[in-house]
């Protein structure tokens, strides 16, 4: 079992060159994200409505353990919607320059929340540097 | 009313099938009106067991129906004919039409409107131009706006109302009736010259091209057999139908007029299509019906409670013989003039003409986008869905708060116009952000409003389908470019 600590995906990440602009990504708008989820009553509301907790703990866990994969529905709300709502609110609530990191990188990350199955995949085709939204 | 199949007919495919059952409408017209009983052919959906197909056939309407038996055998009329089927219908006795009586200012087509003297209130139908001297009329029905069947006797209209009184103490008066046919030339129409064109051709009164739920006006043509239509009434509001027979004859008895009935001919069919149950009622009087791409087709004036079948009157005849042309509206940022709002007005942009110098008409240029499009499988599907959901994502985007407000926040309307000037002048690019927001922001934003707002069906449709969407604005930032990588996916796809 991998020691579960966040440095381990970060690691990952530094590895390629895309990974690296993901990394930028998460740590330029990470703090304002943040403030937004624990502050901001819309994205509480929407972050907790629609499971936040449950999906982001088991995105997780799908980066550690070998044969798991993150689950795609609670209660009726798959992750996609979780997404959607969240990049929705974190829109309409953000700063400019997060409005634009939403719109570059939000359909990137809900193609690979309809189409992967674990964080693991999702570290595989960051590092193969490949497009995450593929024609056809 | 029976139960409602799936007739839809995307307007290219009623274009075709309409131009080949034409070149046997002459010959089938000449051989089939030779039967006694028979008083028109046309072409038009057939029906079955009360329920409408998805199959264009000729359509015979007779004075009354007869069994086989009662007639000679030179007198039957074939099933088919060329290959092609036959569907018998009896003359339609319509009534005519009798609760949006708003005031609008500017004033817009699908509003209320009454006659200073006339026997009720009905809908302003659309804007057009005198063609003498280019002077804006209004168009609604002659039983909207006269008091008898026979004169214009020196009329006027006012919306929503008329109190009746002379022109200088008149209330929400807007115009004369300048000319009008009802008892001859087979149509119920009347014009009315807006007020306050003495000088010029800017009328006092501001009015917008538009027409309420259904965006800009953009031109006419002849209404298609098969195609489906939208109007917009003071009683029923907006509606969808399926014209199901484009030369039929129509008995409407006029109680107003001492219960006069006036026989028309060559009048089109309108049937409603579900969720509706009816197209028109009483008081739509004077709407007009739209095609897909936002052009009228045809002046609506009455229907059949019983068959629930609008009767309305082919407007490029209704032109003709008034002498004026319907408005075509242009579609460029900052289009004020005395046709009323800028761009920002288009709820989603109705398929209006361009006339910059050099450059096609944005009508001409989104057909021909249309066409390039429905070359590819994912084109055509993107087509089809926007046909498929347009009245009810118009609804939304006008009536539903959420919606609206976040169409305009998301700065859509902005977004469309560049679309629109992008397809009509190529190479011109699509901005990435308005006001910081980007094509992919809107996108995203509207497929939330729309999952939370929109039908079952809608929802499902924009679920499965915003990746692509973001997928292909992400490729580009202009129409060439979101073709070429529909044509790559096309390409990926087939390989």
């Amino acid at each position: 079992m991998k020691t579960r600590k966040l440095e381990y995906f970060e690691d990952q990440l530094k590895a390629s060159a895309l990974g690296q602009e993901v990394l930028q990504v998460l740590r330029t708008h990470a703090n304002e994200a943040m403030y937004l989820v624990n502050k901001n009553r819309p994205t509480m509301v929407c972050w907790q409505r629609h499971y936040g907790p449950h999906f982001i703990k088991s995105v997780v866990d799908s980066g550690f353990e070998e044969e798991v994969n993150f689950i795609k529905e609670v209660k009726g709300i798959s992750m996609e919607t979780l997404i959607l709502n969240m990049a929705e609110v974190m829109t309409d609530n953000g700063t400019p320059e997060l409005k634009r990191a939403i719109g570059n990188f939000a359909p990137q990350v809900l193609y690979m929340a309809r189409n992967t199955h674990n964080l693991r995949e999702i570290m595989a085709l960051i590092k193969n540097g490949k497009p995450t939204q593929q024609h056809g | 009313m029976a139960e409602k199949k799936d007739t839809y007919i995307p307007r290219d495919e009623c274009v075709d099938l309409n131009a080949e059952l034409g070149k046997s409408l002459k010959e089938v017209e000449d051989a089939i009106l030779a039967h006694p009983n028979v008083l028109s052919v046309g072409l038009g959906m057939k029906k079955s067991k009360g329920t409408l197909q998805r199959e264009l056939c000729f359509k015979i309407t007779v004075d009354r129906k007869k069994e086989a038996g009662e007639l000679k055998k030179n007198e039957l009329i074939p099933p088919v004919i060329n290959g092609i089927k036959t569907d018998v219908e009896e003359v339609l006795q319509t009534i005519p039409g009798a609760a949006d009586s708003k005031k609008y200012r500017p004033l817009i087509g699908g509003s209320q409107m009454e006659g200073s003297s006339g026997p009720g209130s009905g809908t302003l139908g659309c804007f057009g131009k005198r063609n003498s001297d280019d002077k804006i009329v209004i168009l609604s029905n002659w039983h909207v706006l006269m008091s008898n069947e026979n004169t214009i006797d020196g009329a006027r209209a006012g919306q929503p109302s008329h109190n009746g009184c002379c022109s200088c103490c008149a209330c929400n008066e807007i115009g004369e009736v300048v000319a009008g046919e009802f008892m001859a030339n087979d149509m119920d129409a009347a014009i009315a010259l807006l007020d306050g064109q003495e000088a010029d051709t800017i009328p006092e009164v501001r009015y917008i091209n538009e027409i309420l739920d259904l965006g800009f006006v953009t031109g006419a043509t002849a209404p298609l057999a098969g195609e489906t239509v939208y109007k917009r009434g003071r009683t029923t509001g907006l509606t969808k139908g399926q014209v199901q027979n484009s030369r039929i004859i129509s008995n409407t008895p006029y109680v107003f007029y001492n219960g006069v009935a006036v026989l028309r001919n060559n009048q089109c069919a309108i049937d409603p299509v579900a969720p509706h149950v009816d197209y028109f009622l009483k008081g739509d009087s004077g709407s007009v019906s739209l095609n897909e791409k936002n052009q009228v087709v045809a002046l609506n004036y009455g229907f059949d409670p019983v068959s629930h079948v609008t009767v309305a009157t082919d407007i490029t005849d209704v032109m003709t013989q008034l002498q004026f042309t319907i408005l075509d509206s242009t579609f460029h940022s900052g289009a004020t003039s005395s046709q009323g709002n800028p761009a920002e007005g288009i709820p989603f942009g109705g398929m209006a003409a361009g006339t910059m110098a050099g450059n096609p008409t944005f009508l001409e240029a989104f057909e021909q986008l249309e066409a390039e499009l429905n070359q590819y499988e994912q084109g055509k599907r993107m087509m089809n869905l926007f046909a498929q959901h347009r009245t009810e994502m118009f609804r939304l985007v006008n009536e539903n708060r959420e919606m609206k407000a976040a169409w305009n926040r998301y700065q859509g309307p902005s977004f469309l116009a560049h679309i629109a000037r992008s397809i009509r002048k190529k190479g011109q690019q699509v901005p990435a952000y308005i006001k910081g927001i980007s094509m992919q922001n809107l996108i995203l934003k509207m497929t939330a409003v729309l999952q939370r707002n929109g039908s079952e069906n809608l929802a499902k449709d924009v679920t499965e389908n915003y990746l692509d969407i973001l997928n292909v604005i992400g490729k580009g930032k202009t129409p060439d470019e979101w073709k070429a990588a529909l044509m790559d996916q096309h390409k990926n796809t087939n390989r």
